[in-house]
């Protein structure tokens, strides 16, 4: 798993930056994922903050992050889940990281209590805008349910780590 | 790689783009069409004229040669000793009979050039139908490439705004349209860029002076996350290579 997520987020953040944008759309694609049941509870929260303070580089209070995905939330209740779906997804085709980004997110969805249907529901939506045939998602799911091993902690603790990380090249 | 493969094509909206230079197209044919119906019924209108012409013509030569038979054989009966006025009469009745073949003869000329006529200015209608169509959708998709472009840049310059990204330095393409629509755009980043930059000044201001103080960590943790959110829009991110501070 560790190969996996932190890869998907490097490649992630180089393709965001690459292409132009900030990676706040993985907030958004996080948020998307937890808030699918339409409940935060305190294992996606946690899994929340890890991503966030790996993007944002800085430590976060849980106040912090309640206040991130309070706003994230409102983004996605006013602009709604399938629109917010789209524009992520579009950037995530626009930086060439459809794969790691839904990576990412199957990362997110199975770092609480396993891959919901709610979760599975967002995560083909956002596949679907972005273009990826099912039998390539079900291939990517696959691969990370091979590595969850029933331990979703040990997922988050990857999330959240820079250390497992390959070092790029050329960046200081 | 993503501005490379958009570079390369003409079709950046093909929903948007075909439809309206099939629209442009279909009223072109629609009105080619209508022209050239008009122009088939006025060649057809000839060529029927002239097949009229050349059955006139025939049937005057047949009445001709008839007369001239007729006459001949008045002639003869009537004047049978006189081989001089025979002659003479034979003479002009063969110049008639001549005459009259000459006649019928251009008449059917001119009916074969009128035919070969409409059926080269058939050949040439169709022809150049099928070349202003083809020429229109040509045309049109490079039309409308140039309003797309441009509505095709904007969207992805928004989307990356939509991430908090205010640095843009992607400009038209020269002779793109909207072009008061992209520069009211980048006035916009401007305008909240400087916001942006204000902000950071100012809470960059406060930081230090909370860290000269002795305030809480927390509360200097807070202001810190919020500088990071603030910065994200106004500088590349850093390497992601180091870790966050553990909590």
């Amino acid at each position: 798993m560790i190969e996996i997520v932190a890869a998907a987020i490097d490649q992630l953040c180089v393709a965001f930056e690459r292409g132009g944008y900030n990676p706040t759309p993985i907030i958004d694609l996080g948020v998307l994922v937890v808030i699918a049941d339409g409940v935060v509870d305190d294992k996606e929260r946690a899994v929340l903050r890890d991503v966030f303070q790996t993007l944002l580089e800085t430590k976060l209070t849980p106040e912090v992050v309640d206040h991130l995905v309070t706003a994230s939330v409102q983004v996605v209740e006013a602009a709604g889940a399938e629109s917010r779906a789209r524009l992520i997804a579009e950037i995530l085709r626009d930086c060439d990281a459809v794969e790691p980004g839904i990576l990412v997110a199957l990362a997110v969805a199975y770092a609480s209590d396993g891959f919901s249907k709610e979760e599975r529901v967002v995560i083909e939506r956002i596949a679907d805008f972005a273009e990826v045939p099912r039998g390539r998602l079900e291939e990517l799911i696959a691969r990370v349910r091979a590595r969850a091993d029933g331990d979703p902690m040990s997922i988050r603790t990857l999330l959240s780590t820079g250390a497992h990380r390959p070092v790029r090249v050329g960046k200081s | 790689m993503a501005d490379a493969r958009h570079n390369k094509s003409y079709l950046l909206d093909p929903r948007f783009q075909l439809k309206w230079t099939g629209y442009l197209v279909v009223v072109v044919v629609f009105v080619m069409a209508g022209l050239g119906f008009v122009i088939a019924r006025t060649a057809g209108h000839a060529s029927d004229t002239a097949s009229l012409a050349v059955k006139q013509a025939e049937k005057a030569y047949e009445e001709s040669k008839s007369n001239n038979i007729l006459t001949r054989r008045t002639m003869q009966l009537a004047g049978g000793d006189n081989p001089a006025l025979q002659m003479v009469m034979d003479e002009s009745l063969n110049e008639v009979d001549a005459q009259s073949e000459k006649n019928l003869a251009d008449v059917r000329s001119r009916q074969a050039d009128i035919a070969a006529g409409r059926r080269n200015l058939q050949n040439l209608l169709i022809g150049a139908g099928v070349a202003l169509v083809v020429l229109l959708a040509l045309m049109g998709i490079l039309i409308t490439h140039r309003i797309v472009g441009p509505v095709h840049k904007m969207k992805r310059l928004l989307r990356r705004v939509s991430t908090g990204r205010l640095v843009i330095e992607d400009r038209l393409r020269k002779g793109d349209e909207l072009e008061d629509l992209f520069d009211t755009f980048l006035q916009m980043t401007y305008s909240l860029r400087a916001m942006q930059i204000a902000r950071l000044a100012t809470l960059d201001t406060t930081l230090r002076r909370a860290e000269a103080t002795e305030t809480p960590d927390d509360v200097l943790d807070g202001m810190r996350a919020l500088r990071a959110q603030l910065v994200l829009g106004l500088e590349p991110r850093r390497s992601t290579t180091n870790p966050p501070p553990s909590t």
